[in-house]
């Protein structure tokens, strides 16, 4: 059973949705309503289009029909304004057959030809054979043919409404501390990440707006999560956390919290797969350690497209785990010293061979030796292209301290430095 | 009175002490090392010693089977082209810089390995404080240790501590320290010289020395 409210403006009144959730609006001014299974509460259907007509006021149209198309045409056609019109189920071809065909949402192409064929009611089109109209006006002809018969047509498209998962809450009193705050934040975690849980969605954002007592800008906060999760407390611990690392400026007089819903992330663990961090537990873990080291020192590394010795970056977090890989030849590790150690080298020969090597490293540590054995020099340089180009002469060196050092000379400044050293 | 209030001391059974084996199966280096899960390892020596290929080796075999890993880096001292060299799947690897080194670099990487340890889920935790001096080094409270082993034992995580000298004493499980046997050079010295890479020995301290301990042969990269 469906609902046609026909009335300016309806549309945007929501009345509809005081009877069904199924709701169409084909315009501003027609909504249609998805009635099955109401009976037992607004009764028959004459009662049903009774109790629409009464909320949508006094201009509406009602049509009551057992399809979409011809409670659309009931309520634009049959009905009175501020009364209602309804089609028993198998009388809509009758009921609507003294309608004129103008009321047919169609093309004005299909209209001219059917005023020239001398088409001009709803009966008059319904009558004519289904072939026939198939062949001369093709799908659309069939489609209005339809709709003039009040056979089922096309199926209702609800509207659906954007899901927003946010909650403000005005404080009575402003809150300074962020342990008051954080109960009201679990508060609206907690609700929201029901609400998230009843749509079977996850989040992948946090986006927190404090407004601020004394401070016309309010304390913005957003957290973006590596993977989809819906777990508040450890929601309000990220919060928690962050606004320890940036508090609010001023007491809180307002909190907006939202979540930006994504799917939830859906993974096929391999029976024969190593187990892998907890993507929440992970993600606590990293902001924690980020608290305590600063974020740009936490992630997986990832080398550059360079030839610069020492380039690297450095990216958010692990990757899932994948297949095993086989392992190349074994290597001597390298321990790169950051920055590289200034250095005061002794040379000699036409090559101008390390002799002897003293260098400082960070203050600390002196390296000190005579050079054993050289391998050298290897000629690096790049980015001459650029405003910064660079260029090394690099040695291998292994000193008298008995450790295998790489040392490098600068080519336009001549300068010596302790690089690191193999391990 | 006062010492009704106090707590009672507890004396540990020395099964405790020294745990029994790891359910875990240990895992198997190229290098012939086997580093047990759910225990710590030690790794000491000087420097260019081959602490580091040891570690690289492991980190190499962890993320090689799909097991994600943890470098913490107590002295920003970790090159990842040469991590990358020797296999090791960076993607798969958390690197956490802890600072310049000295007190402050070694004393957050030890309370980031905690937090490490207690999220679970890695295969391999390697704590890097090879470049400590023997003066911090020995700073380092015992009960980290206690701590770290207590933490790691319910696990299948194998903690690999890297240190200038023997640190974690009785709370490791393995104790290894490498050993540069040579240093192999080409070329015609003066001119031509190149380093090829090095021969590398691995005496294992505890449990109990290996009479023919196992050699690795490390080539450098830039040979």
């Amino acid at each position: 059973m469906y609902g046609c409210i026909h009335a300016p403006g309806i549309a945007a009144s929501g009345v509809a949705r005081h009877f069904s959730p199924r709701v169409e609006a084909i315009d501003p001014s027609t909504v249609v309503m998805d009635l099955t299974g109401m009976e037992r509460l607004l009764g028959s259907p004459r009662d049903m289009a009774v109790a629409v007509t009464r909320k949508a006021g006094p201009q509406a149209r009602v049509g009551i029909a057992s399809n979409r198309g011809a409670a659309v045409h009931a309520a634009r056609g049959l009905a009175s304004p501020g009364g209602f019109a309804v089609l028993p189920a198998g009388e809509e071809a009758a009921r609507l057959a003294l309608l004129p065909v103008t009321l047919l949402e169609t093309s004005e192409e299909v209209r001219a030809i059917l005023a020239g064929w001398g088409v001009h009611t709803f009966g008059q089109l319904a009558a004519l054979p289904e072939a026939g109209v198939a062949e001369r006006l093709g799908a659309e002809g069939v489609r209005v043919q339809k709709l003039a018969r009040g056979v089922p047509g096309v199926p209702l498209k609800p509207d659906v409404a954007p899901l927003e998962f946010a909650e403000r809450m005005e404080l009575e009193y402003p809150v300074e501390l962020l342990e008051p705050l954080a109960f009201i934040l679990s508060r609206q975690l907690h609700s929201q990440c029901a609400r998230l849980g009843s749509y079977g969605l996850s989040a992948l954002e946090l986006h927190l707006e404090l407004t601020l007592v004394s401070l016309a800008d309010p304390h913005r906060r957003t957290i973006r999560l590596p993977v989809p999760m819906r777990n508040a407390l450890t929601f309000l611990k990220l919060l928690q956390m962050d606004l320890e690392a940036h508090p609010p400026g001023a007491p809180v007089s307002a909190v907006a919290l939202r979540l930006v819903p994504a799917k939830p992330r859906a993974v096929q663990e391999g029976l024969f797969l190593p187990p892998t961090p907890e993507p929440e537990k992970l993600e606590l873990t990293l902001q924690r350690i980020a608290a305590l080291v600063g974020k740009e020192n936490v992630g997986s590394p990832a080398l550059v497209d360079t030839h610069r010795p020492g380039a690297f970056t450095v990216r958010p977090a692990l990757e899932e785990s994948g297949r095993a890989v086989s392992i190349p030849p074994a290597t001597l590790a390298f321990r790169a010293w950051r920055p590289a150690a200034p250095a005061r080298v002794v040379v000699s020969g036409p090559t101008a061979q390390p002799k002897q090597v003293w260098a400082r490293v960070r203050g600390a540590r002196i390296v000190e030796g005579r050079v054993l054995s050289a391998a050298g020099p290897w000629r690096t340089s790049g980015d001459w292209w650029t405003g910064s180009p660079w260029a090394r002469d690099d040695w291998d060196l292994s000193l008298s301290d008995g450790a295998l050092y790489r040392v490098y000379r600068e080519f336009f400044t001549s300068a010596w430095f302790v690089d690191g050293e193999y391990d | 009175m006062a010492s009704a209030l106090l707590p009672i001391p507890r004396v540990l059974p020395a099964s405790q002490l020294a745990p029994a084996d790891s359910r875990y199966p240990p895992l198997e280096t190229p290098c012939g090392v086997r580093f047990p899960r759910g225990r710590i390892t030690e790794i000491h020596g000087a420097a260019s010693s081959g602490r580091t290929s040891l570690l690289y080796s492991a980190l190499a075999q962890a993320t090689a089977e799909g097991e994600s890993c943890a470098l913490v880096d107590g002295d920003d001292m970790f090159d990842p082209a040469s991590a990358a060299a020797a296999g090791v799947e960076l993607h798969r690897l958390l690197w956490v810089r802890c600072g310049s080194g000295g007190g402050a670099g070694s004393q957050h990487a030890l309370r980031v390995t905690d937090l490490l340890l207690q999220s679970s889920g890695f295969g391999l935790v390697a704590l890097d404080l090879a470049s400590l001096d023997a003066r911090a080094a020995n700073r380092i409270p015992m009960s980290y240790w206690y701590r770290f082993r207590r933490a790691v034992e319910p696990t299948r995580t194998a903690l690999v501590v890297l240190s200038p000298m023997a640190n974690v004493r009785q709370c490791a499980s393995l104790i290894v320290e490498p050993r540069r046997v040579e240093a192999k050079w080409s070329g015609t010295p003066g001119c031509s010289q190149l380093l090829d890479g090095v021969t590398l020995e691995f005496v294992t301290r505890k449990p109990a020395a290996i009479p023919v301990p196992p050699r690795y042969e490390a080539r450098a990269l830039t040979a």
